[in-house]
Order: structure tokens, then C-alpha cells, then sequence
């Protein structure tokens, strides 16, 4: 195993005094494809908030064991995108920490948005308006804004919702390739989707239950049942799962 | 036509519509694109207490208005952001207690108020050279701003929670931008009034957003056309000898509608 690269102690974090998690313990290794799976509401995304530092715990603490640059994949939102900005625009904004104050993009900077563009199939919409796109290119552009500065890690939060097959694939492609040096987080409920491509999963459903390995034990079903689909690969059968015992 | 150009009034009119057209332009079009034009009026109807304010103390009712302003664009984002109350009930709120505020204090100043109804309805005929210094001055700050700050401004206004990760001083430049909202307002109630001033801020940004989906053209689109309606508006008010203010947006709307009916002819 590789070395810790962010610990997650006893998180406790919600909105406006309601509880979403509880008491979450995570470990995220360098190097790491860690999935994190659980229903709608369960506290996925309220989790990858609590990491990024975009929501303040109650109680807890994430330690980050070196500086690292954070790349970030938000859920989309799709009513509010009617800001005039162009697409190249938003790529480039990922690269906004590396820039000081009063700096602007060079040559380089553009040079690798048009590189991403082409690899995500954006090149056409280099200069369109944001507004004008739709969700699958939405988030194909939000993907390059999150990939453009080469994080240390990579925070997803369903990545594939509004993109097709195909560029799923692709993406997953693309994803495996950067992990070579870039620890992934990514959140889903996709079916399908986690097991085959993570080396460990996280399952939270308010409290979390961390699986070391991508693969579904018959142990693991015992203890830590988890209320999503799970299709894995190697000899595992595909099946559902149930919900949770302790949300009874 | 040319002969009236000759009259110090109206050279001092134009030179004030000019820096008007530059400052309601930049600031404008980041109001209509963060979509914040309610808080944006409900800052101007506010920032009426300062001008009340003002008449009492014997100041001049700008500086004080200036105040008031900035004062309840932080009110309003404070209040707001503490979650227990709407922003949209915040901003009637400090709309309708600032306008009340002004009204008390009109009414407790002995004597006549004289200027009164440019506060109101604007006049630009009744511009002052020391209205023109303060007016360029928050012209040239919010040039300087755009220019200097504009990724920072676009990236902040476009997704503040990305911005935050990307360690981006969002707070600071949301409040300075508000503030800038309030400043540029106030400086130039006495071309349209508390009442119409939003719509220099607006009209001119929306026609612009016809044109083009591009933040930094908007920005410059808005000045030539808040340029143009102010000019017209300018002549007609002359001419017809009608309030500056209401002339100058008619001249917008007029412009806007034109716009409109070329995008729509255009399109088939």
C-alpha cells in the first residue's frame, strides 16, 4: 500500500445544522483510485465538499500530508450556466492558482486548453458561449477545467451523468492514464462503473464503510452491505445489493 | 446643433455622460451578467437615506449617499449570507428603510430642498465641477479595476465555489465589486435619479448581451451604446425640454428595441 496522502478524522458535516455525515474516517493513499458509492442523499458529494475545504465540518479534521494542487469536477448544476463567458475561458480559469495576481495566460497555457479541448472533443467550441452548451459538453469542458492544471489529485463527483457511452469510455480511458500520477477520488452511483476501474471503495450512507480492494467479498457483503449496484469484474457475480442495516 | 456644444452646461452634460457611459458600462455589465440588478436597485433606492442624510447635516448629499450605499451593499450581503433570511426579503428591506430614512430627514431639514427632484429624476444639467472630479475618479477606479482584476473578476463571477479552490480571494472581490456597485451608482444619480439610475446599468448591458455572449465585449458594447443613448438622450432633453434623465432612457430603450428587431429579422 501506498503512503497516506490525505486522512479524514471523524468528520461530522451538514447544512445549516442538519446532519448529512457522520464520524467518517477515510484514509486516501497516494497514487490512489479511490471510489465512493452510496444513494442519493447519502453524503457523497457533502463529503468531497469536506476534503476540498468548499464545506467547514462540525466536527473533525482532514490533514493533508503534503501541499498538494486540488483539480475538482463539481456536480453539475445546469440551471445556472447563462454566464457570458466562453468555453476556453472556463478551461483556462483551472489554471487560475498557478497564476499571481495580475498575470496573464501565456502562450503555454493556451497551448495546453487547445490540447485538452482536442482530447475531450471541444475544439469546435473553443470560442461559444458557456450558456450555449449542452450538459454532456458542459461537463466535458468542466472535466478539462479540473484536469488542466495537473492536480496532485483529482476530485470527481459523478463525472459520467450527462456524458454518452462513448465518451464514458474514453474518459475511463483517460482517467486510468492519469492515475499513473495522480491520486483520483471519485464519487458515483453509476452501476457498472467504480468497481472495474478503482482500487478501493468507499461506501457512505451518512457513515461510511471502506472497502480495501476493488473487489466484492462475500465478507464484505456480510458486513457492509451497500445500498448501490455494484457490477465488478473477475469471478463476482453482477448483482444488487440491499440497503444498509443500520439505516432501518 | 453643433452651437449648443458651445455652452459650458452642456459641455460639462457631455463630459459627464461620457464618464457615465464608461463607469455604468464595466460596472453594469458585471451586474446584468451575475444577474444582481434587484440588489443593485435596492442599493441605489437605499444609498437616498445618505442623500437625506446629507440635506440634514448640511453635506453634500453624494458624499453621504456614498455611505449610505456601500453600507447596505454590505448589509445586504451580511445578512443574507448568514442564511436565516432570503437575500430578495433583505433587499426590500434596505430598499424601502433607506428611502424612509431619506424622506425623515428631508422633512426635519428647515426650509425648502431644492434640488430635490435631480436626486430623484436626475438632471445632468445641474452637474458640478466637483461632480465631475468625483466622477472621474470612480470612473477611473473601476477602469483600473476591470483591467487589472479581470480574470479574477470573471472567475469569481462565473463560479465563485471553483474559484475558492483555486485560492482565489472571493470574498474580498465580491465586496469590493458591490461596493463598486454602490460607488458608481451614487456618482451618477444626478444623471437619472434614484429612480431610473438601474436602468443605465441595465439597458445598455442587455442590448450588449444581444450582440455578444463575450464579457469583455459586452463591457465595451455598453459603453458605446450607454455613449450613444446618453448623447441622444442629451439632444432630445434640449430640444424637447424634457428631464435628461427619463430622455436618456427612452434613448436605451429605443436603441435596445432597434437591436431586438435585427436579431429577430436576422434569425428569419
Amino acid at each position: 500500500m501506498n503512503e497516506p496522502l490525505i486522512e479524514i478524522k471523524n468528520i461530522s458535516a451538514g447544512y445549516n445544522g442538519s446532519k448529512i455525515i457522520e464520524n467518517i474516517n477515510l484514509t486516501v493513499y497516494e497514487n490512489d483510485f479511490l471510489g465512493i458509492i452510496g444513494p442519493n442523499g447519502g453524503g457523497k458529494s457533502t463529503l468531497l465538499k469536506v476534503i476540498i475545504g468548499l464545506l467547514k465540518p462540525d466536527r473533525g479534521e482532514v490533514i493533508l500530508k503534503r501541499k498538494v494542487k486540488f483539480g475538482y469536477l463539481p456536480q453539475l448544476n445546469l440551471n445556472d450556466s447563462r454566464f457570458p463567458i466562453t468555453v476556453k475561458n472556463v478551461i483556462l480559469s483551472g489554471l487560475a492558482s498557478e497564476k499571481k495576481i495580475f498575470q496573464r495566460f501565456n502562450k503555454n497555457d493556451h497551448l495546453k486548453a487547445d490540447e485538452i479541448m482536442e482530447e475531450f472533443g471541444l475544439t469546435e467550441y473553443s470560442n461559444a458561449p458557456f450558456g450555449e452548451l449542452s450538459g454532456g459538453q458542459i461537463q466535458r469542458t468542466f472535466l478539462s477545467r479540473a484536469i488542466i492544471s495537473d492536480p496532485d489529485v483529482l476530485f470527481l463527483d459523478e463525472p459520467t451523468a450527462f456524458t454518452d457511452k462513448g465518451f464514458s469510455k474514453n474518459l475511463y480511458k483517460i482517467l486510468l492514464e492519469k492515475n499513473k500520477n495522480t491520486t483520483i477520488v471519485m464519487v458515483s452511483h453509476d452501476t457498472g462503473v467504480i468497481s472495474s476501474y478503482v482500487k478501493n471503495i468507499a461506501c457512505i450512507n451518512r457513515t461510511l464503510h471502506y472497502h480495501s480492494g476493488n473487489e466484492i467479498t462475500s465478507e464484505i457483503l456480510d458486513k457492509y452491505v451497500c445500498p448501490v449496484e455494484i457490477i465488478t469484474h473477475g469471478t463476482l457475480p453482477h448483482r444488487v445489493l440491499m440497503m444498509h442495516k443500520d439505516k432501518k | 446643433m453643433i452651437e449648443i456644444l458651445s455652452y459650458t452646461f452642456f459641455q460639462k452634460a457631455i463630459l459627464t455622460a461620457l464618464l457615465a457611459s464608461i463607469s455604468c458600462g464595466i460596472i453594469g455589465s458585471y451586474v446584468v451578467s451575475k444577474r444582481i440588478v434587484f440588489i443593485s436597485d435596492g442599493i441605489t433606492h437605499a444609498s437616498f437615506g445618505g442623500i437625506g442624510l446629507g440635506y440634514f447635516l448640511g453635506l453634500n448629499p453624494i458624499i453621504t449617499a456614498m455611505v449610505f450605499g456601500i453600507l447596505s451593499a454590505f448589509g445586504i450581503r451580511f445578512i443574507s449570507s448568514k442564511g436565516n433570511i432570503r437575500e430578495d426579503s433583505t433587499i426590500g428591506i434596505f430598499l424601502a428603510l433607506g428611502m424612509a430614512v431619506g424622506i425623515i430627514f428631508i422633512y426635519l431639514t428647515p426650509g425648502y430642498a431644492p434640488d430635490l427632484s435631480s436626486y430623484l429624476f436626475g438632471n445632468i444639467l445641474t452637474v458640478t465641477s466637483n461632480d465631475i472630479v468625483l466622477s472621474s475618479v470612480i470612473t477611473l477606479v473601476s477602469s483600473a479595476g476591470i483591467i487589472l482584476f479581470y480574470k479574477e473578476i470573471l472567475f469569481v463571477a462565473f463560479d465563485e465555489q471553483y474559484a475558492k479552490i483555486m485560492n482565489l480571494k472571493v470574498e474580498l472581490i465580491n465586496y469590493s465589486m458591490i461596493a463598486l456597485v454602490a460607488l458608481v451608482v451614487v456618482v451618477n444619480i444626478r444623471i437619472a435619479g434614484v429612480i431610473l439610475i438601474i436602468s443605465l446599468l441595465t439597458i445598455p448591458q442587455t442590448t450588449a448581451l444581444l450582440i455578444s455572449k463575450k464579457f469583455n465585449v459586452i463591457i465595451i458594447l455598453s459603453i458605446i451604446i450607454g455613449l450613444i443613448s446618453s448623447i441622444a438622450g442629451l439632444y432630445l432633453s434640449f430640444y424637447l425640454n424634457i428631464p435628461s434623465g427619463a430622455s436618456i432612457v427612452f434613448s436605451e430603450a429605443v436603441i435596445f428595441i432597434i437591436v431586438k428587431l435585427a436579431c429577430l429579422s436576422k434569425r428569419g
